[in-house]
């Protein structure tokens, strides 16, 4: 089986069986799962919306979950057959005002997208304060995760905060 | 309700007030947000109309010229001073064909999440030394000197191509917008965590309000009719997600009038999180299946 590490901002999906790994704290990953392909994929977003700065990536839920449909509808799969589970969104620091987190957000419009597409979701570990590192297996679907409690040691920090900042404070 | 005295209900209603005012507070704030992201969205929109009108005389204004010259060498009659002459408008005009491009197929990859970083041992001098020499006739045609003052190795740990696509968009802006016979300055330097490159040059310079614009897809300076520079607008956008895949940034200092400081710093990738995980006991309590 071959093995893939997950950055964030990016998204996985290949007809090859694959080990993927991938560290979430207030970035959300869609593993998505066709049961008959055999076939599945996973994405890791940092925020819910493209907000038109930059270059619409798949660091923005709304493109990463089209985007990786679509890489999976190429490979055979069909979204009325596919299964998602959810993970991540943990609320990472204390923002200190009345906003949603970015956490929060991200599942938001992971639910919202998900329903969108009536594509259910099978399992799910969201929110929390911890970060997770999750081992997903593209072959069964299956999600391994183990909880991580020094929240700043695995995710790459500049990332998220720029991310965050860049959200959440008012410019 | 627990039974209050008259003071303790004011206290109550007064804290009362003061919740949803900052709840008010709050929505008009978010509304606020909401319509700058609104007109943020159908700026790009109308930028992405002028990118796709802009595309076809890109490509089409280099390929015209190239035929022209190579119609002129086929006739086998030019001089040996025409021939030179044509072959290097030739080499000028693909260059850019191909760098533009490049930057397309870039930008399309990166937005499909298909460029995965890949980081090894570098040295990023030779990545820039080779970015300059590729961009070397630009420099001379505008007579630009350009200072760098690097001559050691700069090992780092980073995806070769993500800097190179970087640099030589970096690059080649600054020597799009120096002056004719201007000074681009590069420093290089690294320390125990991090790559800093600072990119100078004395051109035009960017107005503050501009500062973020200048890294969305399509914005460019002229983006009007008037269109004085030659690109498709693609360039610091590329720069800004590659830096944000690496884990870094990139961001400019600028007058109007003053020239441009572009500065990248990248962090050196965290050992641990790039590390895929090694087969989990999954009869461990603390491995959790789903």
């Amino acid at each position: 089986m071959s093995e893939h590490f997950l950055y964030p901002g990016m998204l996985f999906a290949e007809q090859e069986t694959h080990r993927v790994t991938t560290v979430l704290g207030s970035c959300i990953a869609v593993c998505l799962y066709d049961p008959i392909r055999r076939i599945g994929g996973i994405n890791h977003y940092m925020l819910p919306l493209w907000n038109g700065e930059g270059l619409p990536t798949p660091r923005y839920g709304n493109v990463a979950i089209i985007a990786l449909i679509e890489r999976l509808q190429k490979f055979g799969c069909l979204t009325t057959r596919m299964q998602a589970k959810l993970f991540g969104g943990a609320a990472m620091w204390d923002n200190g005002n009345s906003f949603v987190s970015v956490g929060e957000r991200n599942i938001n419009q992971a639910w919202l997208m998900l329903e969108r597409y009536e594509i259910p979701v099978v399992a799910q570990d969201l929110g929390g304060s911890a970060s997770r590192k999750i081992i997903f297996y593209s072959e069964t679907g299956e999600v391994l995760l183990r909880r991580q409690h020094s929240t700043f040691q695995s995710e790459r920090r500049s990332g998220d905060e720029i991310a965050v900042s860049g959200q959440l404070v008012a410019r | 309700m627990p039974k209050m005295n008259d003071e303790e209900l004011i206290a109550a209603l007064l804290e009362r007030f003061d919740a949803n005012r900052r709840a008010i507070n709050d929505l008009q704030e978010l509304t606020e947000k909401l319509e700058a992201t609104n007109r943020r969205l159908q700026d790009s929109e109308a930028l992405k109309g002028h990118f796709l009108s802009n595309i076809r005389n890109e490509i089409n204004n280099p390929l015209a010229a190239i035929m022209g010259f190579a119609y002129q060498l086929m006739g086998g009659d030019c001089s040996a001073e025409q021939t030179a002459n044509n072959g290097r408008m030739i080499y000028d005009e693909a260059f850019e064909l191909h760098f533009q491009l490049e930057n397309v197929f870039a930008a399309a990859g990166l937005e499909a999440g298909q460029e995965t970083p890949a980081p090894e041992h570098i040295d990023v001098a030779a990545i820039l030394i080779e970015v300059l020499e590729r961009l070397e006739h630009r420099c001379s045609e505008k007579e630009i000197e350009l200072r760098h003052g690097i001559f050691d190795s700069v090992p780092f740990i980073g995806d070769p191509r993500f800097m190179q696509i970087i640099l030589r968009n970096l690059v080649a802006n600054a020597l799009e917008f120096s002056p004719k016979g201007g000074i681009v300055t590069i420093a290089l330097c690294t320390d125990d965590s991090m790559l800093r490159i600072a990119i100078r040059d004395h051109g035009p310079g960017i107005d503050s309000i501009n500062h973020d614009r200048v890294f969305d897809r399509f914005w460019q300076l002229d983006w009007g009719r008037s269109k004085s520079h030659r690109g498709l607008g693609l360039g610091l956008s590329i720069c800004r997600a590659l830096a944000e895949l690496s884990g870094g940034t990139i961001c400019v200092e600028s007058t109007i009038g003053a020239g441009c400081m572009f500065t990248l710093n990248i962090p050196l990738p965290i050992g641990e999180a790039a590390t895929v995980a090694p087969e989990w006991n999954q009869l461990s309590d603390t491995v959790e299946r789903y």
